[in-house]
């Protein structure tokens, strides 16, 4: 006896199965052999970095140089006063080294503490109803005549986020802003509108919120019928879809995008009734799509990220089933879960957001898909930037809000709390959450998805902000 | 239909030619890489996605395979592993989507129920094996390499190989055939 009957198990694959993945192969380009680098590229390569090293070890002991001498003698004359034991005493060239300055007052500056002036003090709060008095009042440290150290105390802007943009904003405004302190306040979704839109005192907390929700569509607001409410939108949020080059775009629309998507779905025979999601090729979602296996990379479920992917990705398709778009608003817990829950086989694979590796992955299955935030670099040559409803996710898209997997963001304020502190700390304040350049004040992945607004619109925003533009109530955008 | 067992002297890599013929490649190696899967997976279900990944990532680097280096069967089979262990480490806790969606093969009903319940005992006999045990057993019955090769793909010496299987298939034959029938060395 042999070891026959472990041959035995052996058969042969599907001829389809193997003519069909023959045919994918062939399909694909043979990639030209890389060339490994030399060592001419390598030498440059060292020299290149030893140079920024030594540019930036140069900078950084004295400055920008005077001279061309000086710029190249000071790390040797460093370094040899470390050697020698002298680096210590020298105290005079600690006077000569220039010293770091405050971009400008927008960008994020240590707030020293002012002695309490007379005219801080005693200014009342428009912006800090709902703070307690001594919140309210600006005032900074100080001694006592028994000597004992005051705390100092600020101003205190109260700042209303929907919850879901809480960590976002979180991570963009820094703890003062123009000396005045950030008090941040999360609201879910139907309730971010109450204070600003039901206030019979103009000045009530909040001084402003972010949200991204239009004003002029909130119910409490449109019984209000407040006329001196200013909208500015201050960025977008967006993902986008992404393929591997190789066998081009997947044309979805929204509709068999949460087909594919969404943990539960209609049943195609009694549409009032959810089922799991049946649906494991693209082809059964439109004969036109091929016959290939659902299969779509994307961030954590559980995550912030994950979220909001399954937000954005997943509305617009919701919205086209009338049962389910009927759910928003009348039953929030059964909209989640049918409008905003993400399916949990194997169909929907996770991977960390900002790692490397979703390439691959698409690399690997280049008939997957990806999901990632807007604006991701693209690796020349390797994804493509995959289309829903024939709309490419692009800016214009976005901006104009065609693009279906996007949303915008506002911020709204009212026109007696701008000009209660004057325009300009609403505008140092909007700065701060829609600067491009800053780097955020926590955890960057809380931007995850965030667009920021193009010179023109950022130039808009602060504009409306000048002319107080007020939200035209009555007609819904 | 049964797979005859292939020779794995007949492996391309024995060729000096400069070019490869890729389509004799291809149709030498798809049923070892696919039954290699089958073997180690012990099911049907995720094998043809893993096949088809291994051949995709394999066809897409293959302007990097060096033949100096190693056989080419011996690189597809180190990208085959490396599918098969990131599918054992990060999709295990996932269930098998395509399970409605298997292909029908060409034999009776009778013969693919019978060599799938096979599966499914050589399956549950080598559950309890090391992962390594297991894998000799994939490389050597499932994608019928020989033990010069499978050496080169676990790390282990050609005897030692040899001397595991030897061990491994003693053991699995006594518990196919149950204790009552005597097993014989060879």
């Amino acid at each position: 006896m042999n070891d026959e009957f472990l041959h035995r198990l052996r058969k042969a694959p599907p001829p389809e199965f193997l003519n069909g993945l023959k045919a994918r192969l062939d399909r694909q380009p043979k990639l030209p052999h890389p060339r490994r680098p030399g060592f001419g590229r390598g030498l440059i390569v060292g020299f290149l970095v030893a140079g920024v090293a030594f540019a930036v070890t140069s900078v950084s002991l004295t400055g920008l140089p005077t001279s061309t001498a000086q710029f190249f003698s000071a790390p040797v004359q460093f370094f040899s006063r470390i050697i020698t034991g002298q680096g210590s005493g020298d105290r005079e060239a600690d006077h000569t080294q220039i010293k770091a300055v405050p971009l400008s007052p927008w960008f994020q500056t240590p707030i020293t503490m002012q002695p309490a002036s007379a005219p801080e003090s005693g200014r009342t709060s428009p912006v800090s109803p709902g703070t307690d008095s001594a919140s309210a009042t600006g005032a900074g440290a100080s001694a006592t005549s028994s000597g004992a150290v005051v705390q100092p105390t600020f101003l205190t802007a109260s700042i209303a986020v929907q919850d879901e943009l809480f960590p976002m904003i979180q991570s963009t405004l820094p703890e003062r802003v123009g000396g005045i302190r950030i008090n941040l306040i999360t609201k879910p979704a139907k309730e971010v509108f109450a204070s600003l839109c039901k206030s019979s005192y103009p000045y009530k907390d909040p001084y402003l919120v972010i949200t991204t929700q239009h004003a002029a569509a909130d119910p409490a607001c449109q019984r209000e019928q407040r006329t001196s409410i200013v909208e500015l939108n201050f960025g977008y949020q967006a993902v986008m879809l992404v393929r591997s080059k190789l066998y081009g775009p997947l044309n979805l629309s929204s509709r068999e995008l949460f087909l594919a998507l969404a943990q539960k779905v209609p049943n195609p025979e009694h549409p009032d009734v959810l089922i799991d999601n049946p649906y494991t090729t693209w082809n059964q979602l439109d004969p036109a799509l091929p016959y290939d296996a659902i299969q779509i990379y994307g961030p954590m479920r559980d995550s912030p990220e994950g979220r909001l992917a399954a937000k954005l990705l997943l509305d617009a398709g919701c919205n086209t089933f009338a049962t389910l778009s009927a759910l928003r608003g009348r039953d929030e817990a059964a909209f989640e879960t049918a409008c905003r829950t993400l399916r949990t086989d194997r169909a929907y694979q996770e991977f960390a957001p900002g790692k490397p590796g979703l390439t691959d992955m698409l690399a690997v299955a280049p008939t997957a898909l990806g999901i990632t935030e807007f604006g991701t670099r693209i690796p020349s040559g390797g994804l493509i930037m995959n289309p829903l409803d024939g709309i490419a996710p692009d800016y214009p898209a976005v901006a104009a809000h065609t693009y279906p997997a996007s949303r915008a963001l506002y911020v709204y304020l009212t026109a007696y709390n701008i000009n209660s502190l004057g325009d300009y700390w609403a505008n140092n304040i909007l700065w701060s959450i829609m600067n491009p350049w800053a780097l955020p004040t926590k955890e960057a992945g809380n931007l995850w998805g965030f667009v920021h607004l193009n010179d023109t619109e950022r130039a808009a925003t602060l504009a409306n902000l000048k002319n107080q533009k007020t939200v035209p109530f009555g007609q819904r955008r | 239909m049964i797979v005859q067992n292939t020779v794995p002297d007949r492996s391309m890599d024995a060729l000096s030619t400069e070019e490869l013929d890729w389509d004799a490649l291809y149709a030498d190696l798809a049923p070892r890489v696919f039954n290699y899967f089958r073997y180690r997976l012990g099911r049907e279900s995720d094998v043809e996605d893993l096949t088809a990944r291994t051949f995709e990532k394999a066809w897409r680097a293959r302007a990097n395979y060096r033949r100096d280096l190693a056989g080419f069967s011996t690189w597809l089979f180190k990208i085959a592993q490396n599918v098969g262990n990131d599918y054992v480490n990060t999709w295990h806790n996932h269930l098998p989507l395509d399970a409605a969606t298997e292909v029908a093969i060409d034999d009776t009903p009778a013969l693919h129920a019978e060599r799938r319940s096979d599966l499914a005992r050589l399956a549950a006999l080598t559950a309890t094996l090391p992962a390594r045990e297991r894998e000799l057993i994939a490389l050597k019955y499932g994608a019928s390499l020989n033990n010069r090769l499978i050496a080169e793909l676990t790390g282990l010496s050609e005897s030692n190989v040899g001397t595991l299987l030897h061990r491994l298939v003693k053991t699995l034959r006594a518990q196919w055939y149950g204790p009552d029938v005597s097993v014989c060395d060879e």
